[in-house]
């Protein structure tokens, strides 16, 4: 089981990122797959009957501190990285951010502390219930988000693999699960039958 | 209340005149890219100062500040490359395409090689005038990652030849995509499937391709009943409950007209395409003036032409081949509908339209718990809220044992 709670890999994660100098050259001969990722669309024939299939959705990818999947590659918490390999990890993550910025697939990027209080209502004149746990070590515990604007659900997938294949222990690969969610509109599509 | 000066401003007309102004320029030899940095800059300074100070010549005016503009890049472009001391490359020899300015620009910003959402993105600036936070508004992402998108798409271009006719179906894709981005319910921001229209209407002006003229008429006579398509609490109200009072009469006998002008150009050898016969099926609903009196079998027969156009329909227009299922399930039966959507579970079983349509055949056969299960089925996988409720609403109104017709 991954675990990353007191050294999240978001614990620097910012919204907005500035050009970090020199990050793109790193990133353009360590990653496997930059040179696709930065093409939009090519290659792929876009003039196909299928003009019903024109939603353009968004995408969270869900990044988790535990849960989900048996991890495909299990490694130590964070904070038991070599300090370089630490921060590699997080200049992978601004670095996500900026390519999606470069590609115009950015919604939006947030992370979330691990603390977490389950409320419930506590019944008339009475004050909400809450418990902060102890909660089991199995529970789904999100630590954050990207949320894209992309124009398939084969591209939201490519991303999140692309965001898995961030660096961990040794600059291998984390292979962490990452979980692509939909994002619902509010109201249907012009075009959807009634 | 604030009053704002600029709402006063005929923004519409403002735009219009924003693909011929573009044109003006590229056809003098402008770069395409720069000149629609330019044009879009001239915008934005008409949204500012034209309220207070309307010009004689609103064209004249853009060309005007928009060729300020170009002169003022150009000029730091030379001292940059002075600098730098290389040779400024000489501006590209002015092109002599004397075509329709909508269409030019329509094939530039539809190049088969930009991915549709820069496609749509890029008519929208250069050949609707919206602003870049107006188009990023429409679709809910930052400015930024709007702004990201349209300057990708034009590195894109630079260097290719656009002065060439271009593919014409890719441009009423696009449109067509337009039409869709846009959501039911008041508009809070840009109208897309407005503009959409706007867009197809001067389409059809520049070109005799009756495929232009069906995608015109299917958005109209599918426009007209998008206010009958929510109650006021915003809850879905399906085509055989609608009010067809609120239905859009002048939008359905426009879009019956350009139809008819389309249908009368086919031959033999030409048969209408995939928007006229949508358009026609569309027709066929909006003709109605009730539920009960739908030509059921005439919209059969065009969505028999339907999903003839394509060689396997079942793989590559499922939409039609589910649509085709509703009208046999009126025509023909129900059973024999739901054996229509059989073919179709390997490839959209997995889809929330697929077990909807699946729900409203077991509802026509009286078979409720069977509907019940099927719109729960759906709701599971709905892609939008609205749709969601309804179909919840559906499930647990049949689960309960309550027809259609019994329930208010």
């Amino acid at each position: 089981m991954q675990k990353v709670e007191g050294s999240s890999p978001f614990s620097r994660f910012v919204r907005k990122p500035r050009k970090i100098a020199g990050l793109s050259s790193l990133w353009g001969t360590m990653s496997r797959s930059a040179v696709r990722l930065r093409s939009q669309g090519e290659g792929l024939d876009w003039r196909g009957p299928r003009h019903q299939e024109t939603t353009m959705p968004k995408y969270l990818l869900l990044k988790h501190y535990r849960g989900g999947p048996e991890p495909h590659r299990p490694c130590p918490p964070m904070d038991q990285w070599a300090p370089e390999d630490v921060e590699a990890h997080i200049a992978f993550q601004h670095h996500v951010s900026e390519l999606l910025e470069e590609n115009g697939e950015y919604v939006d990027a947030q992370a979330l502390t691990p603390a977490r209080t389950w409320v419930r209502y506590g019944g008339p004149d009475a004050a909400p219930v809450t418990t902060d746990g102890p909660h089991p070590e199995t529970s789904d515990l999100a630590a954050g988000w990207w949320m894209i604007d992309v124009d398939s659900h084969e591209r939201a997938v490519e991303l999140a693999a692309y965001v898995s294949s961030e660096p961990g222990p040794g600059g291998e690969p984390l292979y962490e699960w990452i979980d692509v969610r939909e994002v619902m509109w509010e109201r249907p599509r012009t075009t959807d039958a009634a | 209340v604030i009053d704002e000066p600029t709402r006063r401003l005929d923004e519409g007309a403002l735009r219009a005149l924003v693909p011929r102004v573009l044109a003006g320029l590229v056809r003098r030899g402008e770069d395409f890219d720069a000149a629609e940095d330019a044009l879009q800059e001239a915008l934005l300074e008409a949204l500012r100062v034209w309220p207070e100070h309307p010009p004689r010549d609103p064209g004249a005016w853009l060309t005007t500040v928009a060729t300020r503009r170009l002169v003022d890049a150009h000029r730091s472009e030379v001292a940059r490359h002075r600098r730098e001391e290389t040779t400024y490359a000489e501006p590209r020899p002015a092109a002599t395409e004397d075509g329709d300015d909508t269409l030019v620009l329509l094939f530039c910003c539809c190049h088969p090689d930009l991915a549709p959402a820069s496609q749509v993105a890029l008519t929208l600036r250069a050949v609707g005038g919206l602003t870049t936070r107006e188009i990023a508004d429409a679709f809910y992402v930052p400015e930024a990652t709007m702004a990201q998108r349209i300057s990708r798409a034009k590195r894109t271009l630079r260097g290719r030849r656009l002065d060439q006719p271009g593919d014409l179906a890719v441009v009423l894709r696009v449109l067509y995509l337009v039409y869709t981005a846009g959501h039911t319910g008041p508009p809070a921001r840009v109208d897309l499937a407005a503009e959409a229209i706007r867009l197809a209407r001067q389409l059809t002006l520049a070109t005799e391709e009756p495929e232009a003229r069906g995608l015109l008429a299917l958005m109209l006579l599918n426009h007209a009943r998008l206010e009958a398509r929510l109650d006021p609490e915003g809850r879905i109200v399906t085509l055989d409950r609608q009010d067809r009072g609120r239905w859009d009469a002048r939008e359905i006998a426009e879009g019956v007209r350009v139809l008819q002008s389309a249908l009368a150009m086919q031959t033999v050898q030409r048969r209408p395409g995939r928007y006229q016969v949508e358009a026609a099926i569309a027709a066929l609903h909006d003709d109605a003036a009730s539920a009960d009196e739908t030509d059921w079998p005439q919209i059969l027969a065009w969505y028999d032409d339907l999903v003839a156009l394509t060689e396997d329909p079942v793989r590559q227009d499922p939409a039609a081949v589910l649509g085709r299922a509703v009208a046999v399930g009126h025509v023909l039966g129900p059973a024999a509908g739901l054996r229509e959507t059989d073919r179709l579970r390997e490839v959209i079983g997995e889809r929330h339209r697929w077990h909807a349509v699946r729900a409203h055949l077991h509802e026509l056969d009286g078979d409720l718990p069977a509907a019940a299960t099927a719109y729960a089925e759906a709701a599971r996988r709905a892609t939008n809220v609205a749709e969601r409720d309804h179909l919840v609403r559906q499930a647990a109104r049949a689960r309960a044992g309550r027809s259609l017709s019994s329930s208010a």
